[in-house]
C-alpha cells in the first residue's frame, strides 16, 4: 500500500555552486589590492553581495547577521537611510533571481490558442485534463511553473495566449494574484481554476471548470450561470 | 601594546570584546557578557573559531557585545536551537555559544530547545533569565515564579518552568545555574560549558533593572542575592594548565572534562554529586519549595555521546567536503536504485 515508483535517481551533472563565497585567500588578495570586504555592499550591481562562511579564519571574515537593521558593512544601524537601502537592494536581488531560478517547462500543441498554467501536484491531473479537452476539441499549450519570482518566459507565455487558465489548489487564486501584480496589463487574460475541496485535484474537475468558463465566453453570462448551476447539481 | 597581559594564544582581553552595549545601565545581561568574555579569554579560545547564536529579545542582542571577531547569527524568535543544530551539523569544528532569554527559550522556542537537548547538540547555551519580556515592557514570562508581582501590581498565578530541571529531563549533559552578578562562579561554569562536548545549559538569573527589579519580584537583584543557594564554589582549570590542586577529603570534587580540563567543586556543607540525575532533580524541587535559587554545576554526564557522534559524522566538517566526497559514485547510485527495485 502507498508504494510508488519514480524514474531511477540520476546524479546531478552541474558542479556545486555556493554563489559569491569569499575564501580567506581571496580576502588576503583583496587586502593587497586595497579592496575592502563589505558584507552587504552591492559591488557587482546585481543586488548580491559577497559573503564569507563561518570557519573562514581571515580576521576580516566574521560578521554578525541579523534582520535588516544593518548598514552595507553589517554594522548595527537604526538609520532609516540604511534600512531603505537594504530593502531596495533586496528588491534588486529578487529581480536578479528571476534569471537564475528554475525555468518553466512549456509543452505546446499545434494551433492552440488557449494556455494552461499549473505548478506542483496539479501537473498530472492537468496533463490528463488537457488530453480530455483535446478530445473535446479544445487544444491547449501548457506551462509548468517551477519557481518564483516569475520570469520572462512565463510573461511571454501569458502574452502569447488570448486566454490562460491558471490551475491552483486554494480558494483565493493566490498565484493568479501574483501574476496580476507582476503584469497588470495581462491580468484580463488569466482565468482561475480553483480546487479547494480538501481532496486531491482531479482531471474531471479541471475539465469541468474550463468547459464552464469556455461556455460562458461563447454563450453569454446568463446561460453560463445556468450551466454552472446544472453542473454543480 | 607592550606589557599588556595576554593569554596562551597571545590575545588580550580587548580581543574578546564586541560593540558597545545598548542594554539599560545595570542590566544583568551586561554582567553575563563580561563573564562570557572572561571565560573565553581564560580558556584561550580563538574567537575566529567561535560562532555566536541567539534568537530575539534583550538577551539575544548581547552576542553583538562580545567576541567581535566571531561570526554571529541572530535567528528568528525561539529558533536559535534549530539554527544551532544545523550549524553544528554543517561545521562541528566550530565552537558554539548560544545566548537566549526566558521567552525565547521557555515560551516560543520551547519545542526547538527540547529537541536540541534531546539530541545533545554540542553548544554552550546561556539563558539570561529575568522572568519578564523586557523588550515589550515587562510582561511575565514562562519562568516568572508563582506569586511574583509585576511592576504594575499584577500577581503571577501560574507556576514557572524551571529551565535547569527541563534541561536535565530532556537530555542536556551539562546543566548549571548561576547569577549574573556572580562572575566568580559564572565564568568558570561557562569555561566548563565550553570544554564540554554536548548540550551545556546555563540558566543564569539576570535581573531586569527596568521592569522586574521592584519589591514583590522574585527575580530582582535584591531577591536573587538573598535567595541564592550555591551547592559549591567552582574553579576551572583549563587542560593546558598543569596545576596541582590540594583536595580536601570529602570536601572537594574534581570533574574531568572531555578535553582534559578540570572543574573543581568545593562543597559548601552539602553532600551533592552532580552525576546523580535523580538527586539533581530532587535538589531543584527542594530549592523551589524553599524559594531558593540552587546555583552551581547541578548535573553533569560526560558519558553520553554528542549529536554528531550519534550520527557517525566524518571528522571533516560537512561544510568543507567537496563535491567528490558528498556525491555518491555512479556505480554506488546504480546499486541504490537497484535496491529500490527489489
Amino acid at each position: 500500500m502507498n508504494l510508488w515508483s519514480s524514474e531511477p535517481l540520476a546524479l546531478g551533472k552541474e558542479p556545486f555552486d555556493r554563489g559569491k563565497v569569499v575564501t580567506a585567500a581571496q580576502l588576503e588578495q583583496w587586502e593587497k589590492q586595497g579592496k575592502k570586504s563589505r558584507r552587504y555592499f552591492d559591488a557587482d550591481g546585481d543586488g548580491i553581495p559577497y559573503r564569507t562562511l563561518p570557519g573562514n579564519m581571515h580576521r576580516k571574515a566574521a560578521y554578525f547577521t541579523r534582520g535588516s537593521g544593518h548598514d552595507a558593512d553589517a554594522r548595527y544601524s537604526e538609520d532609516e537611510k540604511d534600512y531603505k537601502e537594504t530593502l531596495d537592494r533586496l528588491r534588486h536581488k529578487l529581480d536578479t533571481a528571476r534569471k537564475y531560478v528554475p525555468k518553466p517547462i512549456i509543452e505546446t500543441s499545434d494551433g492552440a490558442k488557449t494556455g494552461v498554467i499549473c505548478f506542483g501536484s496539479s501537473y498530472e491531473p492537468v496533463r490528463e485534463a488537457r488530453n480530455r479537452l483535446r478530445a473535446a476539441g479544445l487544444k491547449t499549450n501548457h506551462l509548468l511553473l517551477r519557481a518564483l519570482p516569475l520570469g520572462e518566459e512565463t510573461r511571454e507565455f501569458v502574452a502569447a495566449h488570448d486566454r490562460v487558465y491558471l490551475v491552483e489548489q486554494n480558494r483565493d487564486g493566490q498565484m493568479a494574484a501574483v501574476f496580476k501584480e507582476e503584469w497588470p496589463e495581462l491580468g484580463s487574460r488569466i482565468a482561475s481554476v480553483l480546487i479547494y475541496d480538501g481532496l486531491p485535484a482531479t482531471a474531471g474537475e479541471i475539465v469541468r471548470q474550463i468547459k464552464a468558463h469556455e461556455a460562458h465566453l461563447t454563450t453569454g453570462a446568463e446561460e453560463w450561470r445556468e450551466k454552472k448551476l446544472i453542473a454543480s447539481i | 601594546m607592550a606589557g599588556e597581559k595576554v593569554n596562551r594564544i597571545h590575545l588580550t582581553e580587548k580581543d574578546y570584546q564586541g560593540s558597545p552595549s545598548t542594554m539599560c545601565r545595570g542590566c544583568g545581561h551586561d554582567a553575563i557578557s563580561a563573564s562570557v568574555m572572561r571565560a573565553f579569554y581564560e580558556s584561550s579560545v580563538d574567537p575566529r573559531k567561535v560562532i555566536k547564536l541567539s534568537g530575539i529579545g534583550c538577551s539575544s542582542k548581547t552576542p553583538a557585545y562580545f567576541l567581535g571577531q566571531s561570526f554571529g547569527f541572530n535567528a528568528t524568535h525561539g529558533r536559535m536551537s534549530a539554527i544551532a543544530t544545523g550549524a553544528n551539523l554543517a561545521n562541528h569544528s566550530l565552537i558554539s555559544i548560544g545566548v537566549s532569554g526566558d521567552g525565547d527559550t521557555a515560551a516560543i522556542g520551547l519545542g526547538n530547545f527540547c529537541h536540541m537537548m534531546r539530541r545533545n547538540v554540542n553548544i554552550a547555551y546561556i539563558v539570561e533569565n529575568n522572568g519578564v519580556y523586557g523588550l515589550t515592557k515587562g510582561q511575565f514570562s514562562a519562568t516568572a515564579d508563582k506569586g511574583s508581582v509585576m511592576k504594575g501590581g499584577k500577581v503571577n498565578d501560574i507556576p514557572a518552568i524551571d529551565i535547569a530541571e527541563l534541561a536535565i529531563t530532556f537530555g542536556a549533559t551539562y546543566v548549571a545555574r548561576s547569577f549574573s552578578g556572580d562572575r566568580k562562579q559564572l565564568a568558570p561554569l561557562i569555561q566548563g560549558a565550553l570544554a564540554h562536548r554536548g548540550a551545556a545549559i546555563l540558566d543564569v538569573i539576570s535581573p531586569c533593572v527596568t521592569f522586574n527589579n521592584h519589591e514583590g519580584s522574585t527575580k530582582s537583584l535584591k531577591y536573587a542575592k538573598e535567595h541564592l543557594d550555591p551547592i559549591h564554589d567552582v574553579d576551572f582549570i583549563p587542560h593546558h594548565e598543569n596545576i596541582e590542586v590540594d583536595y580536601e577529603e570529602g570536601k572537594d570534587q574534581e570533574v574531568v572534562m572531555h578535553d582534559g580540563s578540570r572543574i573543581i567543586l568545593h562543597k559548601l556543607g552539602k553532600d551533592y554529586d552532580p552525576s546523580n540525575k535523580m538527586q539533581a532533580i530532587v535538589a531543584i524541587h527542594a530549592a523551589i519549595a524553599e524559594g531558593k535559587f540552587l546555583t552551581g554545576l547541578i548535573y553533569y554526564d560526560p558519558t553520553r555521546p554528542e549529536f554528531i557522534e550519534d550520527l557517525n559524522l566524518c571528522e571533516t566538517p560537512l561544510a568543507e567536503l567537496g563535491q567528490d566526497m558528498l556525491q555518491p559514485r555512479a556505480e554506488m547510485l546504480d546499486q541504490i536504485n537497484a535496491e529500490f527495485m527489489k
